[in-house]
């Protein structure tokens, strides 16, 4: 049996004593499901492994990246939007300025002030009261007719 | 090496050819000799100019933006916007990329039409700046935007979008507002007392950017998230506000009077529902203004002599002291000497005369009956209790004190109890006179004037909320109940007679001051006209007062000043849907 120093030589077994690494390979070569592979193969898989995981590295940037964008675009739109919101609510305030509204009500509208012409009228409250219709319906009356003593609930 | 390149040169004057050694140690000394020079550049470069250079390199792909605040807005109580935000442009030429004299006219004479000006003028501007980047005119108009948008695709003219405050109403409210400065910083009024809260905090943004400005997403980066502005909402009503405005505009054009202001207040809660002030001034262009006096607020900031609307409060401290009654009768002459002075009534003399009486013909010899019977200590303490002379510490900015003499201040002699007993010798702000006039409304009770009734941040949560202050009680109920009475005959059958409505109880007191001259003494004929009272008189939806300028039409305050106060009161009775009482159409 022989053994791999950690210069790649090849030697006995038996030409011990070994320095503590190559003991450990040398125990490592002993294990059932250790994969001897020509340091070529090595090579090339490490290699693969490395563009691998910098291909991985490299999508995550680029999609980070293309994220980062999109989201600068919708912070963009969002600043946008706000500013369109606080335009239309100033439009909003502006039409409904009362000075707006008096002019087209006094000019294009042609009104008045009511000034002191308000005509206060007594009303009598109970026959208010009473023409009120109630609220609660009459059960297995049809719909649209209220029971009261509302004269016109009553017709209907 | 240098023999080597003698040999050189030796063998090419000889016209011989270089050996190939030769040629090499040529070579070889000229890469020496760049490399030696080389690394004399890195040596400036890197350790030299280490310091600076690293720092422009910074700074040309690292730096920090400020993000700012978004400005919070002013609603009324109706949550109507009075105050928002908008943006706006500014133009700006790049001079440097600008030819000839005859493409400077071109370009004057295409600008000139949208920003209606004059070609000429622009012309000269555009002609004096050779180089760098000119600002030609801020704040375009959405309509100048667009269309200057379209000549920037054939000419250096570029566009700089910056926030800017926007006030609906335009002058509506405009000296309680204030306004925010280009900056977008509040000046004067509620913007400049609330700035803290309005304004915010602006954020920044730390970070490496690309070429075309954009931020690099892995490369370093700080955001500190700026903190928006808090909504105000005020106790202001707008349409209120609107009515106050147009009758105060209406009674200054019918009387000639060169200023005038008009204050409402809720006599429960001392919350303003109207502050209206002439001449005024449009927020929107507040930089047009040319003199910044407009921008002060009279009602808060300006002092007067009020006159015999001050009366109210020295019949409110005779009763509650007890040294006059309902059924007290006091007999004065037409005029009384105080101290070598001749004070008169404007009308004759009263004989065995009630304080309602008394109230309603507005007697100064029975105001000064009053205050000699209260005696200086009493008198000058219910002054005291009623806020004259104090700040009543509404949240406006540059509250004016007033001045009140007391006993024991040097200038103060007896005669000023005399004529601080009809509103003369003493200043105060109409604000002042209002909050202590509420005391006799809402049965005694000094209330602190407010204007913000809430602030709420931008997600709607309530940050604070105003809740009603009594300062202090003044008055006896019983005392109120009086004085109401007799408010109510001043309007019933004495100087406010023109605000008597059918069907509706007003108390209310006029008055008629002097305008004091700088030097001091008096002015001649020039009056300040004015009426304070509450209405309905047996449960006050709300205080007012309103005071005139120098009114042309007339001298008195009952003929200026109280066909406004009616005016309005009218408007504000069927506004608040308040009932009539003893209603006979």
């Amino acid at each position: 049996m022989a053994v791999r120093s950690l210069r790649g030589q090849i030697r006995p077994l038996e030409d011990a004593p070994l320095r503590p690494l190559e003991q450990a390979r040398a125990r490592r070569e002993h294990l059932p499901y250790y994969l001897d592979l020509h340091p070529a193969v090595r090579f090339l898989l490490a290699v693969a492994l490395v563009c691998a995981v910098s291909l991985l590295y490299l999508m995550q940037t680029s999609r980070v990246a293309s994220e980062n964008y999109r989201l600068q675009a919708a912070e963009s739109r969002h600043t946008d939007l706000m500013r369109e919101n606080q335009h239309i609510q100033l439009d909003i305030a502006n039409l409904r300025s009362l000075s707006r509204i008096d002019d087209i009500a006094r000019h294009k509208l042609g009104m008045v002030p009511v000034g002191n012409g308000y005509l206060y009228v007594q009303v009598d409250t109970s026959v208010v009261a009473s023409a009120t219709p109630p609220a609660t319906q009459a059960s297995g009356s049809p719909p649209g007719v209220v029971v009261g003593n509302n004269p016109l609930a009553a017709k209907s | 090496m240098a023999a080597i390149a003698r040999g050189a040169t030796k063998e090419l004057r000889t016209g011989r050819g270089l050996s190939p050694r030769a040629r090499v140690r040529v070579v070889f000394s000229v890469f020496v000799l760049l490399a030696l020079a080389l690394t004399g550049r890195l040596f400036v470069l890197q350790v030299q100019q280490h310091a600076d250079l690293s720092r422009k390199a910074e700074a040309a792909h690292l730096w920090t933006d400020t993000i700012p605040a978004t400005r919070g807005a002013i609603y009324d109580i109706n949550g109507g916007l009075l105050a928002g935000n908008t943006t706006a442009d500014d133009l700006y030429v790049d001079m440097g990329k600008l030819g000839s004299v005859s493409e400077r006219r071109r370009l004057a004479d295409l600008l000139a039409p949208p920003l209606n000006a004059n070609p000429d003028d622009l012309y000269i501007t555009l002609s004096k700046v050779m180089s760098g980047t000119l600002r030609l005119k801020g704040n375009l108009t959405d309509d100048q935007s667009v269309r200057m948008r379209e000549l920037a695709n054939g000419w250096p003219l570029q566009l700089q979008t910056h926030a800017k405050r926007a006030y609906p109403n335009g002058v509506l409210l405009s000296h309680v507002l204030g306004y925010a400065d280009l900056d977008n910083v509040g000046a004067y009024g509620l913007e400049g007392y609330y700035e803290k809260q309005l304004g915010g905090t602006p954020g920044s943004s730390t970070a490496e950017h690309d070429a075309m400005g954009n931020i690099i997403p892995l490369g370093q980066q700080r955001v500190a998230p700026p903190a928006d502005g808090n909504d105000l909402t005020l106790s202001i009503d707008m349409n209120v506000q609107y009515m106050v405005e147009r009758a105060l505009d209406d009674g200054m054009k019918s009387t000639g009077a060169g200023a005038g202001q008009v204050v409402i207040m809720d006599p429960h809660t001392g919350a303003i529902i109207a502050m209206a002030s002439r001449p005024t001034f449009d927020p929107n262009t507040y930089y047009n203004q040319p003199d910044v006096s407009a921008f002060i607020n009279p009602v808060v900031n300006m002092v007067y002599e009020p006159g015999s609307t001050f009366k109210t409060l020295v019949w409110s401290a005779g009763l509650d002291e007890g040294k006059i009654t309902a059924d007290t009768t006091i007999s004065e002459p037409h005029c009384a000497i105080k101290y070598g002075y001749t004070i008169c009534n404007t009308s004759t003399a009263h004989y065995n005369e009630s304080p309602a009486t008394g109230l309603a013909v507005s007697d100064n010899i029975m105001a000064m009956s009053i205050a000699e019977r209260l005696g200086k200590d009493d008198f000058y303490k219910y002054l005291q209790n009623f806020g004259i002379g104090q700040l009543t510490n509404i949240d406006l900015p540059g509250e004016g004190q007033g001045l009140v003499n007391q006993p024991s201040d040097a200038g103060w002699g007896p005669l000023n109890l005399d004529t601080n007993a009809f509103g003369q010798g003493i200043s105060i702000t109409p604000l002042q006179l209002l909050t202590a006039v509420t005391a006799v409304a809402n049965g005694g009770h000094l209330m602190q004037p407010y204007v913000v009734q809430r602030i709420t941040d931008k997600q709607g949560r309530v940050v604070s909320e105003t809740q009603p202050k009594v300062v202090r009680d003044v008055l006896n109920s019983a005392t109120t109940d009086v004085m109401r009475e007799i408010m109510v005959g001043v309007v019933e059958h004495g100087t406010g007679v023109l605000a008597k409505t059918k069907g509706y109880r007003i108390a209310a007191k006029t008055g008629t001051a002097q305008v004091p001259r700088p030097g001091g003494g008096y002015e001649g004929s020039a009056t300040i006209g004015s009426v304070i009272g509450f209405a309905p008189a047996d449960d006050p939806r709300f205080v007012m007062i309103v005071k005139l300028d120098r009114p042309q039409s007339s001298q008195w305050g009952e003929n200026t000043a109280v066909p406004i106060f009616a005016n309005i009161a009218h408007q504000l009775f069927v506004y608040y849907k308040v009932q009539p009482t003893d209603y006979q159409p």
